[in-house]
């Protein structure tokens, strides 16, 4: 009776714990999106404001950028400074694709730095100031489109892991 | 007989009247849908022995062979 109920205890909090699991991606993906925003208006300022070289001014942003974004530039900055032959945009598509199958990079923002990764540093002050306004202005629909999947689905993912769990127990019991 | 049983049917019931509040809450109709299904299979499957009694005492009884 006792190893019944021990191990029905363990298996709610299995299932528990992969519903917290689960919802926390949610918060997660939001975290990101304003850490990217962040380092891109930094980006911004260093390109059209002081003229950075481009390596520098994405070492420079990227220095404190918290998350799953982090290897993605500390790559390019790591690929661009050895001088491994390539151009920005394909180090940009090769570190993007790390993140493709990342759950907490969503398939909309992956799309936006991919398009925008083929536009970075291909153009004068005026227009890359352009380009940076307008992927601001993306990052931030989706940013609000995730609070709204957060705020329907992370409480509901919560609730289904308990479900699950008890559920599980039961049938056992 | 054993009345365990109820209380576990009871407890599946509970349980999915629960699930399918959330999943309605949360917008997915036909995950609730599923979930409702699931456990009446569960339960069906929980007491498909009970029935087989049944019918074979009512068999019995009334001497249908």
């Amino acid at each position: 009776m006792l190893i019944k109920i021990i191990s029905s205890v363990l298996i709610i909090i299995c299932c528990s714990l992969l519903g917290i699991h689960m919802s926390y991606r949610y918060t997660q993906r939001i975290n990101n999106i304003r850490e990217l925003r962040n380092v891109l208006s930094h980006l911004e300022t260093e390109i059209v404001n002081y003229s950075t070289l481009l390596v520098h001014a994405i070492r420079n942003s990227s220095k404190y950028v918290k998350g799953d974004w982090k290897p993605f530039f500390d790559n390019i900055v790591e690929a661009l400074e050895n001088r491994m032959e390539y151009s920005l945009a394909e180090v940009w598509q090769e570190s993007l694709r790390a993140l493709e199958h990342n759950p907490n990079v969503d398939k909309a923002e992956y799309e936006i730095m991919q398009r925008f990764g083929l536009q970075l540093g291909s153009s004068d002050k005026v227009s890359q100031e352009k380009y940076f306004q307008l992927i601001q202005e993306q990052l931030k629909v989706e940013e609000n489109s995730a609070r709204e999947a957060r705020l329907k689905y992370s409480r509901m993912y919560y609730n289904l892991g308990i479900l699950l769990g008890l559920g599980i127990a039961i049938i056992l019991f | 007989m054993n009345i365990d049983i109820i209380f576990k049917i009871a407890a599946v019931g509970i349980l999915i009247a629960v699930l399918n509040q959330v999943l309605l809450r949360a917008g997915r109709e036909e995950m609730a849908m599923l979930t409702t299904l699931a456990g009446v299979v569960v339960v069906l499957l929980m007491v498909v022995n009970l029935i087989n009694n049944l019918f074979n005492s009512i068999k019995s009884i009334f001497r249908l062979y």
